[in-house]
C-alpha cells in the first residue's frame, strides 16, 4: 500500500471528501478512530440517501386523463351513440356511403387498424378509399368537419350524467402540490 | 379624457398619471401571483383520440372543464400534425413533452383502452386502468385486468379518492 499513499493527500488535507477515499484505500495504514470516523459517516448517509431515492422515484407531477369511457361509465350508452348513430350518419351524408351497414363495417375496419375515426378516415382519404365523388374524383376528408358534427350532433346531455364524486375529485386535486 | 378625469376629481396630471403606473403595477403583481399559485401543482391533462372541440364539450357536460387548462387538453388533431394518435408511443411522448412532462414515471394515465394502456406503460408512465363492463370495449380491445402493464385498476373514475388517495399526496403507491 506504500505507493498508494504517496499519491494520496496528507491527513491534513482539508477536503473531507477526498480525506475520507485516503482513508478507504490506505486503511491499513490509517488509525482506527479515522476508519470508524468513516463508517460512521456512511451508516448516517444511508438511510437519508434511502429517503430521498425513495421519494423521487415515487412523486406524480402530471396526471393525463382519457375521456370517453374513462370520465364516464361505457355502460351509458353514449359511445355507442357516438360511433354507431353520429359517426356512420356523417359518413353517409358527408363521406358518400349508401347506408348504414356499410358505413359500420367501413369503420369497424379501419378503427380497429387505426384506433380513432379521425385517424382512419384520414387515412382512407389519402388512400382513396372512401366512395368516390359524383364527379368521379377522390373524396377528402375534412377532421375539423368531423369536430363540428359530433359536437352539434351528439346528444351528449341524454347520456351522459353528472358525477358529483368525480367533479369533487378533479376539483381538489387541481390544487394538490408537488 | 385624461384632462377630463383630472379636472373632475381636482387631480394634478402627474398624480394622474402616477395613480395609472401604480394600477399597471398591481396589475403585474396579480397576474405573476396566479402564474406563481399554479406552479408548484401537479398538472391535470386530458388526452383523447378524438377531436379537441369534441372533447372540450364532453368536458363541460361533466361540468368539469374548468379545472382543466386549454394548453394541457390535447385532442386527435393535436397529435395527427405528426402523423401519429394512440396507441402509438410518439403521440404520448408528443402530449407529454406539450404539457413539460420531462420524466413520464411522474406521470399517470388514466386509460379504458387496453392498447392504449399498454402503450402508455411503453413510455414509462403509470397507468390506470378504468373497467367498467368487460362486454362493452370497442374493435380489438378486450380488456385484460391482469395485464402486466396496468397498475391499478378502477371500476368507475368516481373511485379515485376511495382507491388512489396517494394521488392527493402527488404521490404513487403502486
Amino acid at each position: 500500500m506504500a505507493h498508494i499513499d504517496r499519491f494520496m493527500p496528507s491527513r491534513s488535507y482539508n477536503n473531507v471528501v477526498i480525506h475520507q477515499f485516503d482513508t478507504l484505500f490506505i486503511c491499513k495504514i490509517q488509525p482506527l478512530q479515522y476508519r470508524l470516523h468513516f463508517i460512521k459517516l456512511l451508516l448516517l448517509f444511508i438511510p437519508v440517501f434511502h429517503v430521498v431515492a425513495m421519494s423521487s422515484d415515487n412523486l406524480l407531477t402530471h396526471l393525463v386523463f382519457d375521456i370517453d369511457d374513462t370520465l364516464y361509465p361505457v355502460t351509458n350508452g353514449f359511445t355507442i351513440h357516438r360511433n354507431q348513430d353520429v359517426a356512420c350518419a356523417y359518413m353517409i351524408e358527408k363521406c358518400g356511403f349508401k347506408d348504414l351497414p356499410a358505413a359500420r363495417a367501413f369503420r369497424n375496419e379501419y378503427f380497429e387498424k387505426y384506433h380513432s375515426t379521425v385517424k382512419a378516415l384520414t387515412v382512407a382519404s389519402e388512400e382513396g378509399a372512401l366512395p368516390k365523388n359524383e364527379d368521379g374524383s377522390d373524396r377528402k376528408f375534412d377532421a375539423a368537419d368531423l369536430a363540428n358534427y359530433w359536437v352539434e350532433g351528439c346528444k351528449f346531455k341524454e347520456h351522459i350524467e353528472v358525477n358529483p364524486l368525480l367533479i369533487e375529485a378533479i376539483k381538489s386535486l387541481k390544487e394538490v402540490r408537488r | 379624457m385624461r384632462s377630463e378625469v383630472t379636472t373632475a376629481y381636482g387631480l394634478h396630471h402627474s398624480e394622474y398619471i402616477a395613480f395609472l403606473h401604480s394600477l399597471r403595477s398591481r396589475q403585474l403583481l396579480y397576474s405573476s401571483l396566479r402564474s406563481s399559485t399554479q406552479e408548484g401543482k401537479v398538472k391535470l391533462c386530458i388526452f383523447t383520440n378524438a377531436p379537441k372541440a369534441y372533447g372540450c364539450k364532453v368536458l363541460e357536460t361533466l361540468h368539469i372543464r374548468e379545472y382543466f387548462d386549454d394548453e394541457n387538453i390535447f385532442g386527435v388533431d393535436d397529435v395527427m400534425k405528426f402523423g401519429v394518435c394512440k396507441p402509438e408511443p410518439l403521440a404520448f411522448n408528443k402530449v407529454l413533452e406539450g404539457v413539460g412532462c420531462t420524466e413520464p414515471s411522474k406521470a399517470v394515465m388514466f386509460e379504458d383502452s387496453m392498447k392504449n394502456v399498454r402503450a402508455a406503460k411503453a413510455v414509462g408512465m403509470r397507468t390506470c386502468f378504468i373497467v367498467a363492463n368487460p362486454d362493452l370495449h370497442d374493435v380489438g380491445d378486450r380488456p385484460d385486468e391482469g395485464d402486466e402493464n396496468v397498475d391499478v385498476v378502477l371500476r368507475d373514475i368516481g373511485q379515485m379518492r376511495e382507491m388512489l388517495s396517494c394521488l392527493w399526496r402527488a404521490e404513487w403507491d403502486f
